[in-house]
C-alpha cells in the first residue's frame, strides 16, 4: 500500500476517533482556560503590558495544552498486540507515522487557535482580519512542526519505560525554537502587523526540517 | 402516551419563553436607577440562569453525595443528568453575562471576583462531565465525578459571596442581601421570578428526558 | 507462487543483550499446516514475528514467501495474528472491521454483517471492544484475521481464551483455509495435535526448530 493512502487511512481513523474521545478533547481546551486563569490570577496585568504579555501568554498555554494531547497520539498502537498487527499489515510504515503527524498537528492547530481566541476574549483584545489571517498562518507553521515533532519521537519511544516523562524531555527542549519563533511573530503581527521577518523564516525551516524527518525516519523510527 | 407528551416539552417550553418575552417588553419598567434603558431585558435571562446554575449545582452535589454513601447507581445518573443542566445554564450564565458587559462596559470580559469565581465554576461542572464522558460506567469514574460535584457545591456560596468581600465590577446583591429587603421594583421582581420559573422548568424538563434517555440505554 | 513459505538460514535476534534466537535454520514448505509447540519464554513469539515482519533479525537472512518479510507485497500475502489482542479497544467491532477493510484491501469482498454473525458477535458489533471479555476479544480477532486473504496464515496462541464455541469456530476456520490450501503455523501448547493438519515442529532451543511428527 502507498504512503499517502496509508496516511489517508490512519488519520481518518484518528479523526474518527475522536467522536469516541471528545471529551478528552474538551480537557485539553478546559485546560487552556484554567491556565489563562492562573496567569491572571497571579500575575494581574495591565492592560498597558498587554502586548508584552499576550503572545508569550497564548504560546505557552497552547504548547502546555496541546503536548498533552500528542502525547497521547500513539496511546491505542501502544498495546503490542495492535502495533504488531498494523506492522505486519500491508500499511506503509512512514505512512503510518505520517497519518499520525497529522493527527498531531491537527490537534496543535485546533488547541492552538481555540486558545487564541480565548485568550483574546479574556483579555478584551480586539484583531482586525488581516492580523487573525497572519496569525492563523503562524499557527499552521508552528502545529506542524510541533505536531511532527510530538508523533516521531512518540514513535522512537514506543515500548521504552517511563514513556509519558521520557517523551516530554525529549520533546520541550526542541520545541523552544518553535516556541520562542512564533512569541516573537506574534509580537510582530500584534503591534506592527508584519508577518514575514526572521523569525517567520526560523519557524518555517524548523517546520519544514521536521516534515522531512517524518519522511525520512518514520519508517525507521517503528522498527524493532 | 407517555412518550408523545415527552416530545412536546422542549417546544412547549420555547412557547412559553417567546410569550415571557412579549410579556417582559410590555410589562416591565426601565430600570432608572442604573440608567441600562433597555439593556435590562439581558437581565432577565442572565439571573435566572445564575440562578438555575447554582441550584442545579448543589441538587446535583446532593444527589452525588447520596450515591457515594449508598453506592445506588440511580442516584449516580440523576446526579449526571442535573449536573449536564448545571454546565449548560453556568455557560449560558457568562455568554449572558458577555453580552451585558459588551453593551454596558465595552467589555467581553473583566477578571473580577464574581466572573472569575463563577468561570471556576464553570470550569469544575465541566471537569465532572469530562470525567463521566471518559470513563463510562466504571465505578472509579462515577465516585471521581461525584467528589468533583460536591467541590463544584462548594464553590457556589463563594461566587454568590463573592460580590461582597472582593472588589467587583458586577452589580452587588439586589435580591438576597445580608442589609436588608431586595433593592428591585417590585414589577421587575414578578418578571424576574416568571422568567426564573420558565428556566428551572427548562432544566427539570431537561433532567427528567435525560434520565428517561440513560435508563432506556 | 514460491514452494517455500518461510526460509531462514543464520538467523539471530537479540533482546536487551541477549540472544532469543541463535543461528537458526528452518524452512517450511507452502501448503503445508502444522502446530508449533515448545517450552514458555523459548522463543516461538519472536520467531514468529521475525517470519511475518513484525521485526528485523541482527544477522541472517529471512524468506517470507520468497521474499523480504518487511516489505509491503510480502505482508499482504502473510495473516499474521499475535497472541496479543489487535484492534482498536475504544472503537465497537463494526468501526474496527470498517477501518481493518481499508487495511486490508481483500477486506472489501467481506460483508461486516456475516464475519461478526460467523465469530457469533452480530449482537454485540456495536459495543465497545474493550467492554468485551478475553474470549470474545479472541473471537474478535479471529474475525479480522477472515476479512485477509492470504497465503501464510501464522496464528499464535489463537485458542488460548476460546470457550468450546469459540474453538469449534476455529477450527471450521482452519478447515476452510486448509481446504483452499494455504500453509497455516499454529502455536499452541494445549494440543499435542490438530486434527487434519500435516506435521507438528517443536522449537526446543533458540537454535533448533524440528520436524517431530
Amino acid at each position: 500500500m502507498n504512503l499517502l493512502k496509508t496516511t489517508n487511512i490512519i488519520f481518518s481513523e484518528s479523526l474518527l476517533s475522536l467522536r469516541r474521545k471528545i471529551g478528552r478533547f474538551f480537557g485539553l481546551l478546559l485546560l487552556s482556560i484554567i491556565f489563562i486563569v492562573v496567569f491572571e490570577l497571579a500575575y494581574e496585568p495591565s492592560a498597558d503590558d498587554i502586548n508584552n504579555f499576550l503572545p508569550g501568554l497564548i504560546w505557552v498555554t497552547s504548547i502546555l495544552s496541546s503536548s498533552i494531547g500528542i502525547l497521547k497520539i500513539w496511546d491505542d498502537e501502544e498495546s503490542e498486540g495492535l502495533m504488531d498487527l498494523l506492522k505486519s499489515s500491508p500499511l506503509d510504515r512512514g505512512g503510518i507515522v505520517l497519518g499520525k503527524s497529522l493527527w498531531g498537528a491537527f490537534v496543535c492547530f485546533t488547541i492552538t487557535v481555540s486558545t487564541l481566541l480565548m485568550t483574546f476574549f479574556f483579555f478584551d483584545y480586539t484583531l482586525d482580519l488581516k492580523q487573525f489571517f497572519f496569525l492563523l498562518i503562524v499557527i499552521l507553521f508552528s502545529s506542524i512542526g510541533f505536531g511532527f515533532l510530538g508523533a516521531l519521537f512518540g514513535a522512537l519511544s514506543l515500548g521504552l519505560n517511563f514513556r509519558n516523562i521520557l517523551l516530554p524531555l525529549f520533546l520541550y527542549p526542541l520545541a523552544v525554537p518553535i516556541l520562542m519563533a512564533s512569541i516573537n511573530i506574534t509580537k510582530d503581527i500584534l503591534v506592527n502587523g508584519f508577518l514575514i521577518g526572521t523569525w517567520f523564516y526560523i519557524l518555517f525551516v524548523y517546520s519544514f526540517v521536521q516534515f522531512l524527518l517524518v519522511f525520512g525516519l518514520g519508517e525507521q523510527s517503528l522498527e524493532s | 402516551m407517555k412518550n408523545q407528551s415527552k416530545k412536546w416539552i422542549l417546544p412547549a417550553w420555547f412557547i412559553t419563553l417567546i410569550l415571557v418575552d412579549f410579556g417582559i417588553l410590555y410589562w416591565s419598567p426601565p430600570d432608572a436607577a442604573q440608567n441600562m434603558g433597555t439593556r435590562v431585558y439581558m437581565m432577565y435571562m442572565h439571573v435566572p440562569f445564575a440562578w438555575t446554575s447554582f441550584l442545579m449545582t448543589v441538587l446535583g452535589a446532593l444527589a452525588a453525595g447520596i450515591y457515594l454513601w449508598k453506592k445506588e447507581n440511580d442516584w449516580e445518573r440523576t446526579s449526571r443528568a442535573i449536573i449536564e443542566v448545571a454546565a449548560v445554564s453556568a455557560f449560558l450564565t457568562l455568554m449572558t453575562g458577555s453580552v451585558w458587559g459588551k453593551i454596558t462596559w465595552g467589555t467581553w470580559w473583566v477578571w473580577d471576583a464574581r466572573l472569575t469565581t463563577m468561570l471556576i465554576l464553570f470550569l469544575l461542572l465541566c471537569a465532572y462531565l469530562i470525567v463521566r464522558d471518559m470513563h463510562g460506567s466504571s465505578y472509579e469514574g462515577k465516585k471521581t465525578g461525584s467528589i468533583i460535584a460536591v467541590i463544584a457545591a462548594l464553590n457556589v456560596p463563594i461566587v454568590h459571596l463573592s460580590v461582597n468581600y472582593w472588589r467587583t465590577l458586577h452589580q452587588g446583591s439586589t435580591i438576597f442581601r445580608q442589609e436588608g429587603p431586595p433593592k428591585i421594583d417590585s414589577d421587575m421582581f414578578v418578571i424576574l421570578l416568571t422568567c426564573f420559573g420558565v428556566v428551572l422548568w427548562w432544566a427539570f424538563s431537561c433532567v427528567k428526558l435525560r434520565l428517561s434517555g440513560s435508563k432506556n440505554g | 507462487m514460491s514452494k517455500t513459505a518461510i526460509s531462514l538460514d543464520s538467523v539471530y535476534k537479540k533482546f536487551n543483550d541477549s540472544y532469543v534466537i541463535e543461528d537458526l535454520n528452518f524452512s517450511f514448505p507452502s501448503g503445508e499446516t502444522a502446530l508449533l509447540k515448545g517450552r514458555n519464554g523459548i522463543g516461538k513469539t519472536t520467531f514468529f514475528r521475525l517470519i511475518a515482519g513484525v521485526i528485523k533479525a541482527q544477522k541472517g537472512k529471512i524468506e517470507t514467501m520468497g521474499g523480504i518479510p518487511t516489505q509491503n507485497k510480502i505482508r499482504s500475502l502473510v495473516n499474521y495474528m499475535g497472541p496479543n489482542d489487535g484492534f482498536y479497544e475504544h472503537l465497537s467491532a463494526y468501526e474496527n472491521l470498517t477501518f481493518f477493510q481499508k487495511v486490508f484491501s481483500s477486506g472489501k469482498n467481506f460483508s461486516r454483517d456475516s464475519i461478526l454473525k460467523s465469530v457469533d458477535l452480530w449482537e454485540s458489533r456495536n459495543v465497545a471492544t474493550k467492554n468485551y471479555s478475553t474470549g470474545m476479544k479472541k473471537r474478535f480477532a479471529l474475525a479480522i484475521s477472515m476479512i485477509r486473504n492470504s497465503e501464510l496464515y501464522l496464528f499464535d496462541e489463537p485458542f488460548k481464551g476460546l470457550d468450546d464455541v469459540g474453538k469449534e469456530i476455529l477450527k471450521g476456520y482452519l478447515e476452510k483455509i486448509k481446504k483452499e490450501k494455504k500453509a497455516i503455523f499454529i502455536i499452541s501448547n494445549l494440543f499435542n495435535d490438530i486434527e487434519g493438519f500435516d506435521s507438528v515442529y517443536e522449537m526446543a532451543s533458540s537454535s533448533v526448530v524440528k520436524k517431530i511428527k
